[in-house]
């Protein structure tokens, strides 16, 4: 966002002026309303109501996805995901024991889809946590 | 929307063309399959709007991924004359050993038949406001 400030060579004006734009307030009306209540309050007051399941669902969606799969070998697993970006970290944790056949792990990340692969023979369970950044 | 693709000539998989915020306007494109014979492909777009088959970095959007079956072979006999010239019979002419000449089997491979394949795909890449706080 650009300085805004009032610069030397501006007019101080209000709000209201019918042809000049309000330089006196055009900083604070950035993060402001105009009763002075900060803009993020309504936010803040949206997230308040939310209960901590639909707290967690509405960050989920935004900035994390996670959830449990299972290792297909080189071929590589599909999950999708709502991150809409490829700045994510993706931790794999896998959840039952693949009997010393996983191999290495490796991932190809995309904005829609992250594909895990695991080089060894097993198909075993996973969890996974997607953590935008 | 999904992307649409079509197989033609038996091991080729043509994408239609589509457009998004991040890539432009990505040409229809045709991607030769018939060298990942057995393979499991994933197909990815990047954000300059070129397909990668490419699991090794990361990708704009994941668009699609099949299993190519394997490649299939013909039985072909080829004839041995004693000179050292060699000259193809097909098997159906029913051509016996004898003589001065001698019968051999020999594999030819067949292009990758791509028409009774899988293909799952993906849904298009759309605008999608940033949530994350």
């Amino acid at each position: 966002m650009s300085d805004q400030r009032v610069q030397y060579s501006e007019e101080i004006v209000g709000a209201g002026h019918p042809t000049k734009l309000d330089t006196l307030n055009r900083r604070g009306d950035v993060e402001h309303n105009t009763d002075g209540t900060h803009k993020a309050a309504a936010l803040s007051t949206a997230l308040a109501a939310l209960t901590p399941v639909q707290f967690r669902e509405s960050m989920d969606s935004a900035c994390f996805s996670r959830g449990t799969s299972a290792f297909v070998g080189p071929a590589g697993v599909t999950i999708a995901h709502n991150l809409n970006t490829t700045d994510y970290h993706v931790i794999i944790e896998p959840s039952a024991s693949p009997g010393g056949l996983l191999g290495e792990i490796s991932y190809t990340k995309s904005a829609n889809t992250v594909v895990i692969y695991n080089s060894g023979a097993a198909v075993t369970a996973f969890a996974y946590l997607l953590i935008k950044y | 929307m999904k992307s649409s693709l079509l197989v033609i000539d038996d091991c080729k998989l043509k994408i239609e063309s589509f457009s998004s915020k991040i890539t432009g306007v990505v040409p229809e494109t045709v991607i030769d399959l018939d060298a990942l014979a057995g393979e499991y492909v994933h197909i990815w777009v990047d954000e300059d709007g070129v397909y990668s088959l490419d699991p090794d970095r990361s990708h704009y959007w994941h668009i699609a991924e099949l299993q190519v079956p394997p490649r299939r072979h013909r039985i072909d006999t080829e004839e041995v004359i004693q000179d050292g010239r060699t000259q193809n019979l097909d098997i159906a002419e029913g051509v016996t050993q004898g003589g001065r000449t001698q019968i051999r089997e020999i594999l030819v491979p067949l292009p990758v038949d791509l028409s009774m394949t899988e293909v799952t795909t993906r849904e298009l890449p759309e605008p999608e406001e940033d949530l994350c706080l």
